[in-house]
């Protein structure tokens, strides 16, 4: 079988001026092809970023850091590519979705010019790309897309601005989509439009996600295969209700303690902490 | 944003009104009356005087000379467009329009402003040609910089950044002239060459562009360093921004990343700085303009204040104020369209703080007409209150340098050794330290080390060559040289014609530290010969030992920083600190003064405190220590805002709230609590900070404000080469030491500045 991508032994090291950190220690995992998506959990600090900026080389560069292993995107291993090849998985074959959409965004650019750049970029075939990004702009939901266009990023919401990250990732119509905890920045309310506008366009659009997050409760109902990272490792890995059910670490199943249930009155919400050291 | 411009342009009248009291007033401070000595001078047209006397006021109907605020009045009402007769000696009543009449000037013997016609826009095209200079390779540089970070590319242009830093504005204009004299390639100054008025149109513009090269390099190189900096380290910042990563993942090439996505952003800081520069450059033209000759606005301030020919320092301010807020004005318009998150507020919303701002200023002005009353109503109390005040101020001002010295040199002391181990780990730190340590030395033991007195002329050998040695007999000689021919300038020396020098022997006696008498320096020439010298570094136009009047002259330079930035630190502390402390109108109010301090071109505040306060009958301690006191006063302004910054960072910290809970006093607070906690951040900009003390008492003392002869300084040496052509001509290339010793001493902080921020916070910006 053909994965999507397939990421094997792979291992991630900052180097400072006198001492090294490997912050991944050779984790293995894939993606199919066919819209599967797959949630990578674990506490802040666990690589999960890292790792995935790794997909694409967005490390900084050999002395600062260096990653090792196999990245497979669609048969070709990402971290041999030159310069030029790796733009072209750039985007088109994988675009990202970061934590912070109010930094991500480049402040004294329009969004439409933005998301045009990367129109631009990948279907050079478009000739109507102003139309293309207002199309874009409706397709995630922002209203008068026609008039937001010439807006900047700090004359929106947080909300909006990840909207437009997501406008701005949908345009490269890539086979992956990265999303980096794209809800963590926002409030409540707007995490669950946001989380349903990803599933909207999943469907819609047929690309495979890999979603990061800390928090089980948007994993379910919305991925297929879970994984667990801890401190650079991956701890556990399934589908989804199997972990769900049967959790074989104690790192997952004090993560899933911490789902807030509905309706179920707790004294006090508990931390990860107290639930592995109760355990 | 129509509204913006307005505001900002009504803002300049009070700013205009304050600074044009000021300079009066300064002017009136100054001893010697302008009036007296244009009756004095032979040349002036006793008509002209008669005129002027009439029309601005000078003296009143008995031919009495008026009091300064009378002249004041006059001035305002002839600068004004609509004039009352009686009051720009017209006879007739009732109100008239006209065009502003700046005076005249003695010296030049024109109106004032045909004056300012021509100078004015030479200076205004040099400022702009140098900051378009400056930009055009500081944008660059430092984004390669920033591109190829640590590569050579990056080590050879911070250590060419450093050098640029360090090299006083007006020793580099006097290596520019040394090196059109010696090319031939540039003209050695003025604005146009002789033939100009005869070359047609495009000729002379040509003409004015060639002369305009060098001073736009040498007024550009200065900038261009701070700029490559600025440009370098926000052009790093922004490479790892999360907007960059957000094009790359977006398949942006590499290229227009760097040169669309972080150039437009990095770029920002160096507009914001483009209404600073301004200002600085203001200055330095000043002394460019001096030593390349250039007849612009600085020279003409410059002259016009030595010569106290008022009306023309009072347009000529004027005119430099003017064109400041003209430059931040448009400085804040590119901004404001190159950045869209800044909105040009024109309404309402900053009207407050504007009308406090004109607040400080009234308060300037009251305080200003206080004293006019006063001396209308009540002279000799006037005169009272301002011995007494006088005696108060030294006295005060002697205590608080000594305190702040002993302070400071304290917390030095202790910050030091805690540092000291991180400083001498870094090559660069322990050469620096190196290098400073020699120095001080150098000047502690200046009267042991240097062979000669620093006045002992020795008029048969004018510009002598620095002595060869040779070894004979066992012993170290040193050659001696005779003129090649009677009133030439070159020397040969003969064969064996030499000398033996003996070490530790026996001299005039002085006193080391000023205390402890001596007799022996470190070594002499013996020889029967009076006129036999040894000249390590060569001699003057007088023959004085060069390198003896260098040691000297090192401890004028070298203890000017390190008191001047005592006294700035104390101050600054106390003002900055309390600020932050506690905020509101206290802030508000230092933070506009501050502000103040820090718009007007620092060089031209220096000239007109140093005219007001510095009489011709003064001893050279006492200039020293008015020198200070100016530097200090001037330069804390600086320092009360990083100040005031970190003092707000802290202030909400736990360990603060609960020494304020437990109920202790505020100074107690200020100096247990907060001061640890800025120490070192203050030595690391204090450190930075006193190169700027020692090149402004070397340019002062340069344009011959300072220290003045016999004495010696470091500015006041290099004084003897400016527009000595012989100097050049003939290669008496040891005459321009001094230019070195400023250069090496200031690089020599500026390093250890830099790796002292190093250790303390790697991510710390201090300029
Ligand atoms: N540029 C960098 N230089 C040095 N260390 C880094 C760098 N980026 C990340 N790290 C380190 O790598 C580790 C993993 O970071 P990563 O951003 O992947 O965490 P994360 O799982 O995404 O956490 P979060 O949920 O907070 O986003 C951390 O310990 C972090 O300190
Ligand atoms: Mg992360």
């Amino acid at each position: 079988m053909s994965d999507l991508l397939k990421v094997s032994d792979l291992r991630i090291a900052f180097h400072s001026r006198d001492e090294t950190n490997e912050v991944v220690h050779g984790i293995n995992f894939s993606v199919e092809t066919s819209g599967q998506t797959v949630a990578i959990l674990g506490e802040s600090g666990s690589g999960k970023s890292v790792s995935c900026m790794s997909l694409t080389q967005l490390l900084p560069k050999p002395p600062d850091c260096t990653v090792s292993g196999e990245i497979l995107f669609q048969g070709e291993n990402v971290l041999e590519m030159d310069a030029e090849a790796i733009r072209g998985v750039r985007g088109k074959g994988i675009a990202y979705i970061f934590q912070e959409p109010s930094s991500s965004l480049n402040p004294v650019f329009t969004i439409g010019y933005q998301i045009a750049e990367a129109v631009r970029l990948h279907r050079p075939d478009i000739e109507n790309v102003k139309g293309r990004v207002i199309e874009l702009l409706e397709l995630v939901g922002i209203r008068d897309a026609a008039k937001r266009y010439s807006a900047y990023p700090h004359e929106m919401s947080g909300g909006m601005q990840q909207r437009v990250m997501i406008a701005m990732a949908l345009a490269c119509e890539p086979e992956l989509l990265v999303a980096d905890e794209p809800t963590t920045a926002l409030d409540v309310t707007i995490q669950a439009q946001i989380m349903n506008l990803l599933r909207e366009l999943r469907e819609k659009l047929g690309m495979s996600i890999i979603l990061i997050t800390h928090n089980f409760g948007i994993v379910k109902g919305f991925a297929d295969e879970v994984i667990v990272m801890y401190r650079g490792e991956i701890v556990e890995q399934g589908a989804v209700e199997s972990v769900l059910e049967d959790p074989q670490h104690s790192y997952t199943k004090a993560l899933i303690a911490c789902i807030p249930k509905l309706g179920q009155k707790q004294k006090r919400l508990s931390t990860i902490e107290s639930e592995m050291a109760g355990r | 944003m129509f509204a913006f411009i307005i505001r900002r342009l009504l803002s300049l009248v009070p700013l205009l009104l304050g600074v044009s009291l000021l300079v009066s007033l300064l002017m009136y401070l100054s001893p010697g009356d302008f009036l007296t000595q244009a009756r004095a001078a032979k040349d002036i047209d006793p008509a002209v005087i008669e005129q002027q006397e009439r029309q601005l006021g000078l003296v009143n109907a008995d031919g009495e000379a008026t009091a300064w605020f009378v002249r004041y009045g006059h001035w305002m009402a002839n600068i004004s467009l609509v004039k009352y007769g009686p009051w720009v000696g017209q006879p007739e009543e009732g109100l008239s329009f006209g065009w502003p009449y700046f005076g005249e000037s003695w010296t030049y013997k024109v109106e004032v402003f045909t004056l300012l016609k021509q100078r004015v826009p030479a200076t205004f095209i040099l400022s702009l040609t140098s900051i378009f200079f400056a930009w055009c390779i500081a944008i660059p540089l430092g984004v390669l910089a920033a591109i190829y970070k640590d590569s050579i590319f990056d080590r050879i242009s911070a250590l060419l950044a450093y050098a640029a830093l360090s090299i006083p504005e007006f020793f580099l204009a006097i290596l520019a002239v040394y090196f059109a004299a010696i090319t031939g390639i540039f003209p050695e100054g003025g604005r146009s060459s002789v033939e100009s008025e005869f070359l047609g149109l495009g000729a002379r513009i040509l003409d004015y562009g060639y002369h305009l090269i060098l001073p736009t390099v040498v007024l550009g190189i200065g900038s261009v360093a701070g700029m490559m900096r600025i440009m370098r380290a926000n052009f790093i910042d922004y490479m790892q921004a999360e907007f960059a990563t957000t094009a790359r993942a977006k398949g942006v090439a590499e290229r227009v990343i760097m040169f669309k996505h972080v150039l437009r952003n990095a770029i920002n800081p160096l507009i914001t700085a483009f209404g600073y520069s301004f200002a600085s450059l203001l200055s330095g033209a000043l002394l460019v303009e001096n030593v390349m000759n250039y007849p612009g606005l600085g020279q003409l301030i410059y002259e016009a204040l030595i010569r106290e020919d008022q009306y023309v320092v009072m347009a000529g301010v004027l005119i430099g104020v003017v064109m400041l807020v003209f430059g931040n004005l448009f400085s804040d318009l590119l901004l404001g369209w190159m950045d869209p998150r800044i909105r040009l507020e024109g309404g309402a919303k900053n009207g407050a703080s504007g009308q406090k701002a004109n607040l400080v200023w009234l308060v300037l002005i009251g305080i200003i007409a206080l004293q006019i009353l006063l001396e209308v109503f009540a002279p000799s109390l006037l005169g009272m209150i301002g011995l007494i005040l006088k005696y108060i101020g030294l006295l005060l001002v002697g205590l608080l340098a000594v305190a702040c010295v002993l302070l400071v040199g304290y917390i030095v002391f202790t910050l030091f050794r805690r540092l000291i181990g991180g400083v001498l780990r870094r090559p660069m730190g322990a050469a620096a330290l190196a290098v400073l340590t020699l120095l001080y030395c150098g000047a502690l033991f200046a009267p042991a080390i240097s062979p000669y007195p620093i006045t002992e002329q020795n008029l048969v050998k004018p510009y002598h060559p620095p002595t060869g040695f040779a070894w004979k007999d066992g012993a170290l000689h040193a050659k001696l040289y005779q003129k090649e021919a009677v009133g030439s300038p070159t020397y040969i020396h003969s064969e064996d014609a030499t000398a033996p020098i003996v070490w530790f022997s026996k001299s005039e006696s002085y006193k080391l530290f000023g205390l402890i008498p001596m007799e022996r320096k470190l070594f002499q020439l013996e020889t029967e010969d009076p006129a036999a010298r040894v000249y390590l570094l060569g001699s003057d136009a007088t023959g004085r030992d060069i390198f003896s009047r260098l040691l000297h002259g090192s401890q004028v330079s070298l203890s000017i920083g390190f008191i001047g930035i005592s006294i700035t630190l104390i101050l600054g502390f106390i003002v900055g600190s309390l600020a932050g402390y506690y905020g509101g109108t206290v802030d508000f109010v230092a933070m506009r003064l501050v502000e103040l301090l820090m718009s007007i071109p620092g060089l031209y505040l220096l000239l007109a405190l140093r005219s007001a306060f510095i009489s011709p009958d003064f001893s050279p301690t006492q200039v020293y220590m008015v020198i200070i006191i100016i530097l200090s006063v001037i330069g804390w302004a600086g320092t009360a805002r990083i100040i005031r910054g970190m003092t707000l960072s802290i202030r909400n910290r736990p360990f603060v709230v609960a020494a304020e809970s437990m109920g202790q006093c505020v100074p107690m607070i200020l100096i247990k609590h907060i001061l640890p906690n800025i120490a070192s951040y203050l030595l690391v900009a204090a450190t930075l900070a006193i190169p700027g003390y020692i090149l402004a008492e070397a340019a002062l003392s340069f344009l011959g404000l300072g220290i003045s002869e016999p004495s010696a300084s470091w500015g006041l040496m290099l004084k003897q080469s400016q527009g000595n052509m012989i100097v050049f001509f003939m290669n008496f290339w040891w005459m321009l030491t001094p230019g070195l010793a400023i250069f090496v001493t200031v690089i020599a902080y500026n390093v250890l500045g830099d790796v002292l921020r190093d250790i303390v916070d790697p991510k710390m910006q201090t300029r």
